[in-house]
């Protein structure tokens, strides 16, 4: 037995920049394959529940899906033999059998990436292919749902969560371990921001392990490699999913009301995280 | 006079009606799996093998229990006892009838149910086999739209001990999206479960129950952005164990049958069928590269069978 860090974030907060440091520094800082991420995982993946569950998630309702959830993190945590490291985008929430969606028995612990709602506004934007002030709107809805079913089956099960303000809530209050790691800090000071990520999760790395590790991720090493081989996670259509990987650019995307409009929404979180 | 029902070349008997099979029309043998409601059994014996939806005997007996649809007992490979949560549509039982039942029927019958839809093409059958999402099901409407019967959708059976593939039935669930750009309206249609955006859409065009020989398995994968998109044979070495993690219901599988008897029947598979891989595009569905798909399979099928 074993069990699961979550590696969890509202989406567009730095998961797959802390994911790709990861996969290179089990590498010893090579250039990770952006494509084939194998040292973390992801928590909703249909395939995963398909497989352990054995059964078809396809053939489920999401209130079905939702229940069964905890369940495939315990198998996956009993049949571990070392940590799992699995991305989380649902926010803390109990499933509608009202138990922990993320179980604790499971749970080793979480790091919890934070990012300025109004630069994950702009950065989600982009990714959905939608307007900023669809995506104001997205982030103020309680009900938000990832991946819910349109016209297709999505490749990942459904995963709410919540609000901006919401999901930031839902996870700095579950009882568990956790480390709160802000975009921002991993910017501005990324080898002592990622190390102590690589130490919370008990890897044990030397302090050049980890800048090589740093450097192998750098925004513009991933985004040449998105360049030249394409990315696994961006949506169709969307032109790149490494964009711009900076702190404050809604300076200049944001128009005054649609900041005005997040820090109304938002303020009480975004003064507790030192945004305002 | 029974109203008996053919799946997988089987003769079955069900309580249930069953509109997705065709009714049996062949000789007078024996029923070989009888679908009855009620009366599941209660072993006094602890499962060997526990899952959240699914429970398993010592002697294979399979339980798949979902709340507020209902409870499967399969045993034997030949009887099915279904019961009912209070108020489900009968499309929902049917649902895990023909899907996680089926898988089960075919691992208590010695069979290889493979995660796939199989489609015949002059003569043989291609597998297509993938993930769930992974367009399995589209492919083939994509093949049945240039003229190629379904063999089935979903769980394809093969059977090791004739090397065949045994034809399932002539239905195929398809996504909304699919179906727009086929052109088809799915107004009236069963969902798979009530509300999803998957539809029963009947494909009874050229079905023959008749056991084929299998050509080719192309596995689905996801295409990369700036991946080429064409079909490569799977390396040899590595094209067995990519098959093992499309074994229907493979878990369960592993508890009912010997490890080596589902190795066994893959590699039977494999010594008429070759293995390719086809990444295959996410970008929405339009006729035209529904039909290009297609029809590079069909290019590629037919190549295959002209060796």
């Amino acid at each position: 037995m074993s069990g699961i860090y979550w590696l969890a974030s509202y989406p567009k907060s730095g998961n797959t920049w802390l994911r790709l440091f990861l996969e290179s520094l089990a590498a010893g800082g090579a250039a990770p394959d952006i494509n084939a991420v194998e040292v973390t995982g992801n928590a909703a993946v249909r395939e995963a529940f398909d497989h352990v569950l054995d059964i078809e998630s396809s053939d489920l309702t999401d209130d079905e899906i939702a229940r069964a959830r905890p369940r495939l993190y315990e198998i996956e945590a009993c049949t571990a033999t070392a940590p799992l490291l699995l991305k989380a985008h649902d926010a803390w929430h109990p499933t509608p059998a009202d138990e922990p969606l993320f179980p604790l028995a499971a749970t080793l612990g979480a790091i919890y990436l934070v990012r300025d709602p109004r630069d994950v506004a702009v950065s989600l934007a982009h990714h959905m292919g939608q307007s900023i002030d669809q995506a104001i709107e997205r982030m103020g809805d309680p009900r938000a749902t990832m991946a819910m079913a349109g016209k297709r089956l999505p490749k990942q099960l459904p995963q709410h969560l919540s609000t901006w303000s919401g999901h930031v809530a839902s996870w700095l209050g579950a009882p568990i371990e956790r480390l709160l790691l802000r975009y921002e800090d991993m910017l501005a000071d990324p080898v002592a921001r990622f190390g102590e990520a690589a130490r919370f999760l008990g890897l044990d790395a030397e302090p050049d392990q980890i800048a090589a590790a740093v450097d192998a991720v750098r925004f513009e090493r991933l985004r040449a490699a998105e360049e030249t081989q394409g990315f696994i996670e961006a949506q169709p259509g969307v032109e790149r999913f490494f964009r711009r990987g900076v702190a404050g650019g809604w300076r200049d995307s944001l128009t005054p009301a649609q900041a005005a409009r997040i820090e109304a929404e938002h303020g009480p979180t975004m003064r507790k995280l030192g945004y305002l | 006079m029974h109203n008996d029902m053919l799946l997988c070349g089987w003769r079955v008997r069900s309580a249930l009606p069953l509109p997705e099979l065709l009714p049996w029309q062949g000789d007078d043998r024996p029923v070989n799996v009888e679908i009855a409601v009620g009366g599941i059994p209660q072993p006094e014996a602890q499962p060997v093998f526990v899952l959240p939806h699914s429970r398993l005997w010592a002697d294979g007996a399979f339980l798949l229990a979902l709340d507020g649809v209902g409870r499967f007992w399969v045993q034997g490979g030949q009887r099915v006892k279904v019961e009912p949560a209070a108020g489900v549509d009968e499309s929902e039982l049917r649902a895990f009838l023909l899907g996680s039942v089926l898988g089960v029927l075919c691992h208590q019958r010695g069979l290889l149910p493979i995660h796939a839809s199989a489609v015949r093409i002059g003569g043989r059958a291609i597998l297509i086999a993938g993930n769930s999402g992974a367009g399995k099901s589209t492919l083939a409407a994509a093949l049945g739209a240039r003229g190629h019967a379904l063999a089935a959708d979903d769980v394809a059976a093969f059977d090791p001990a004739q090397g065949l593939l045994l034809p399932a039935f002539p239905n195929r669930k398809l996504a909304t999206d699919v179906l727009e750009a086929l052109a088809l309206d799915h107004r009236g249609l069963v969902a798979n479960r009530p509300g999803q955006p998957k539809f029963h859409v009947s494909a009874q065009a050229g079905f023959d129950p008749a056991p084929l020989p299998a050509l080719a398995v192309y596995l689905l994968s996801t295409r990369k952005a700036r991946q080429s998109d064409d079909i490569e044979r799977a390396d040899p070495a590595l094209a067995i164990a990519r098959l093992d993690r499309m074994v229907y219901r493979r878990a369960i599988g592993l508890h009912i049958q010997p490890r080596q008897a589902l190795f066994h029947a893959l590699s039977r598979l494999m010594q008429t069928a070759t293995v390719h891989l086809l990444p295959r595009d996410e970008a929405k569905p339009t006729p035209e590269r529904l039909d290009r798909l297609a029809e590079r399979v069909e290019t590629h099928a037919r190549g295959l069978a002209a060796r």
